[in-house]
C-alpha cells in the first residue's frame, strides 16, 4: 500500500477528484437514511398502501426480470451465433431503452399496448389490459430492464470458446441439448448478473412505470405521490425501504461477481 | 473408410479444393500443411460446421456431407482440449454417451475402460479446472474415443504439450491406433510426429490437396517444390538443365545421375543423411568439397560443404572419422539420394 506522501501531483489531483465523485454519490443516500426519524419511520412503516406497493413492485420486477431472462437469453444466444451483419443490425435496438429518456419510453409503451392499439387490442381481447394494471408496470419493467440480461448474456456467450460448443455438438448433442448442457452453464454467472441488473432497475423505475401504469402505485410511484401530495417527509419512508431493497440486490450483485 | 470428392469451398477469397482423396478404414492419416494452408477449414467440412460446397464425403459407405454435426459419427480433439467445465472428468467422458441415450451402467463400463486404457482412471472424478495440460488432453481423447466415431479428427492435439508429455501422448495415440478401426486424421505442422505417427500422410498448401503417400514415400519423394519446402527437406536446387546423364544444378554443378528418368525437371533435392561422406558407403559418383561448417545436433552431426552449391550433410555414424572445417573432403552422392521434381 503507498503511503499519501508518496504520490505525485497529478495522482494526490486524481483522489481528490475520487472523493469528491464518492461523496456526490453516496451522500444523498446517507444524507436521506440520517434525516429519517426513526420512531416517524416506525409508525409510518406500518401504513399498508406502502406494504402494497413493496410488493406490487416486487411482484412485477421479479415477473419482468423473469420475462427478460426467457426472452432475452435466446436473443443474445442468437446474437452471438449470427453473422456481424446480422448482429449489428439487431443490437443498436437493444440500445433503445438505454437511450430513450424513461417518460418518452413511457409514452411509446402506452401508445403500443393502449386498447386502442393493434398489440394492445389483441391483448384486450385476452383480457389483459396494461394500461393501470401490473400488466402495464410489468411491460414497463421489462422494457427498461431487459437490455442488462440481453447485454450480459451475449458477452458471456461471445466469451465462450466456440470449439466447447461444436465439441458437444460432434458427441451427439443437437443444438437445444448444447445450449441447455453446455452454453448455460459455462454463462451462469454473467446470466443471474444480468437478471439482478435487470431486477434492480426494474424495481427502481419511475418515469415509464408511471406513464403507463399510475395505479396500481409502485414504490418510486408511492414516494412520488406522497412526495406532492403530503410533503418529504412523508415520501422518505418508503424511499427508505426502497433503498434497502435495493441495497439487498446490490449485495447479491457483488457476491455473483465475488463468486466469479 | 473416408472418401472426398469435388469438394471446393469459398470462404472470403481463400478457396479450399479437395478432390480424390481416399482414405482406408482405421488408416491413421497425418494431415500437413503451413498455417493457413485451409487444414482447419478442411476439418469444419468434415465435420459439418461448414457446407462442403458440392462435395461427396462418403464416411464407411455413408454420405454424411448434408448430415448435421451430430448425426455424422466424426469426434474431434482440438489443440486446446475444450473440456466441459461444468462438468467433471468422468462427466466429460460420458457426455457423448449420455447423448445417445445409453444407459448409465454401460456407461459405466465403457468410461471405465477407456480411462483404464489411458492410464487416467484416477482422474475419474477430478474436476477438470484441477488437471494438468497433459491430463486434460487424454481426458479429451478419451471422450472423443469412447463414443466410437468413424472419424476422428485430432486438430493440432500435442502442440500445446511439453516435450515429455507430447511424447507420452504421441505413445498413446500410436497403442490407440491399433485397438480401433477408425479413420484417424490428424492435423500437425510436425514432421518428426507425422512420420512416427502416421501410415498415410496428406500435404495440402494454399487450400490444395498436393500429395499423399506413405510417410518414406512423402519424405523421400515429395512431388512439388511447395511440398519439399513444407518437409524442411535440405539441398534443394533449381536444375538449370539436364543433358544425358548430367543434371545441372544452380548453373554450376553437374551432378551425375543414372536414376530414373524425369521429363523436364525443375528442382533437385539431394537427400543429407545419404550423401556419403567419409567413405563408408559405395557411392556412384564422386565430388570435392571444402567442408565450411559443423554443428553438432546431439548424436547427429550436420557438416556444411562448398561444392560449388552449398549443401548439408547429415552423419549419424560421427565416431568413424572427425572432420574439421577449412578440411578438403571427397564425398559420394549415390543415385538414391537424388530425388528429381518436375
Amino acid at each position: 500500500m503507498r503511503r499519501f506522501k508518496d504520490l505525485d501531483r497529478f495522482e494526490v489531483l486524481c483522489w481528490v477528484f475520487t472523493l469528491a465523485a464518492i461523496l456526490f454519490l453516496a451522500g444523498p443516500v446517507a444524507g436521506l437514511l440520517l434525516s429519517v426519524d426513526p420512531d416517524f419511520f416506525a409508525h409510518d412503516a406500518r401504513d399498508p398502501e406502502i406494504w402494497r406497493s413493496l410488493k406490487i413492485t416486487v411482484f412485477s420486477g421479479f415477473a419482468s426480470s423473469m420475462l427478460g431472462l426467457v426472452t432475452g437469453l435466446p436473443l443474445a444466444w442468437v446474437l452471438s451465433t449470427s453473422s456481424v451483419r446480422v448482429r449489428n443490425t439487431i443490437e443498436p435496438l437493444i440500445e433503445i431503452p438505454i437511450l430513450l429518456p424513461p417518460v418518452i419510453a413511457g409514452i411509446c409503451l402506452v401508445s403500443f399496448l393502449s386498447e386502442k392499439s393493434i398489440v394492445g387490442g389483441i391483448f384486450s381481447r385476452l383480457g389483459i389490459e396494461f394500461i393501470s394494471s401490473v400488466w402495464g408496470i410489468v411491460a414497463g419493467m421489462y422494457f427498461v430492464g431487459v437490455p442488462f440480461i440481453v447485454k450480459t448474456s451475449l458477452s458471456a456467450f461471445q466469451e465462450i470458446d466456440h470449439r466447447i460448443i461444436r465439441t458437444a455438438r460432434l458427441l451427439g448433442a443437437g443444438s437445444a441439448r448444447a445450449f441447455f448442457t453446455i452454453v448455460l452453464p459455462h454463462s451462469s454467472r454473467a446470466i443471474l448478473t444480468g437478471f439482478i441488473l435487470m431486477l434492480g432497475r426494474s424495481i427502481g423505475i419511475f418515469g415509464t412505470v408511471v406513464m403507463i401504469a399510475y395505479e396500481p402505485k409502485t414504490v418510486p410511484v408511492l414516494v412520488y405521490h406522497r412526495f406532492v401530495s403530503m410533503g418529504i417527509e412523508a415520501a422518505k419512508t418508503p424511499a427508505v425501504l426502497l433503498i434497502g431493497l435495493s441495497l439487498l440486490f446490490f449485495a447479491m450483485r457483488r457476491l455473483t461477481v465475488r463468486g466469479s | 473408410m473416408l472418401r472426398v470428392r469435388n469438394m471446393s469451398v469459398l470462404v472470403d477469397s481463400f478457396r479450399l479444393e479437395v478432390d480424390g482423396l481416399e482414405i482406408d478404414p482405421g488408416c491413421y492419416f497425418i494431415l500437413m500443411g503451413p498455417s493457413g494452408a485451409g487444414k482447419s477449414l478442411f476439418c469444419e467440412c468434415l465435420s459439418g460446421f461448414r457446407p462442403a460446397g458440392g462435395g461427396v464425403i462418403v464416411l464407411y459407405g455413408k454420405n454424411i456431407g448434408r448430415l448435421r454435426p451430430e448425426e455424422r459419427g466424426v469426434s474431434l480433439v482440438h489443440q486446446e482440449p475444450c473440456l466441459f467445465r461444468n462438468y467433471d472428468v468422468f462427466g466429460n467422458v460420458a457426455y457423448g454417451l449420455r447423448c445417445r441415450g445409453i444407459s448409465e451402467k454401460a456407461i459405466e463400463r465403457s468410461v471405465g475402460g477407456i480411462l483404464e486404457k489411458l492410464g487416467i482412471s484416477a482422474l475419474r472424478g477430478r474436476k477438470v479446472d484441477e488437471l494438468s495440460g497433459g491430463e486434460r488432453q487424454r481426458v479429451a481423447l478419451a471422450r472423443a474415443v469412447v463414443v466410437k466415431p468413424s472419424l476422428l479428427i485430432l486438430d493440432e492435439p500435442l502442440n500445446a504439450l511439453d516435450f515429455k508429455t507430447r511424447q507420452d501422448m504421441m505413445e498413446q495415440l500410436r497403442r490407440l491406433k491399433g485397438e480401433f478401426d477408425h479413420v484417424t486424421m490428424h492435423v500437425c505442422h510436425d514432421l518428426d510426429e507425422a512420420l512416427r505417427l502416421g501410415d498415410r500422410i496428406g500435404i495440402i498448401s494454399r487450400g490444395r490437396l498436393l500429395q499423399t503417400g506413405s510417410p518414406r514415400e512423402i519424405s523421400y519423394r515429395p512431388r512439388s517444390l511447395m511440398a519439399a519446402e513444407l518437409l524442411g527437406v535440405s539441398n534443394l536446387f533449381p536444375v538449370s538443365k539436364a543433358v544425358g546423364d548430367i543434371v545441372v544444378l544452380e548453373d554450376r554443378f553437374n551432378l551425375r545421375y543414372a536414376g530414373e528418368t524425369v521429363k523436364n525437371p525443375a528442382y533437385c533435392c539431394i537427400h543429407p543423411e545419404l550423401i556419403d561422406l567419409g567413405g563408408t558407403r559405395r557411392a556412384e559418383a564422386a565430388y570435392e568439397a571444402r567442408i565450411i561448417g559443423i554443428r553438432e545436433l546431439g548424436k547427429m552431426l550436420e557438416i556444411t560443404l562448398d561444392a560449388g552449391i552449398r549443401l548439408t550433410v547429415r552423419i549419424f555414424d560421427t565416431r568413424t572419422r572427425q572432420f574439421s572445417e577449412g578440411e578438403r573432403v571427397v564425398f559420394g552422392i549415390p543415385e538414391h539420394a537424388v530425388h528429381l521434381m518436375e
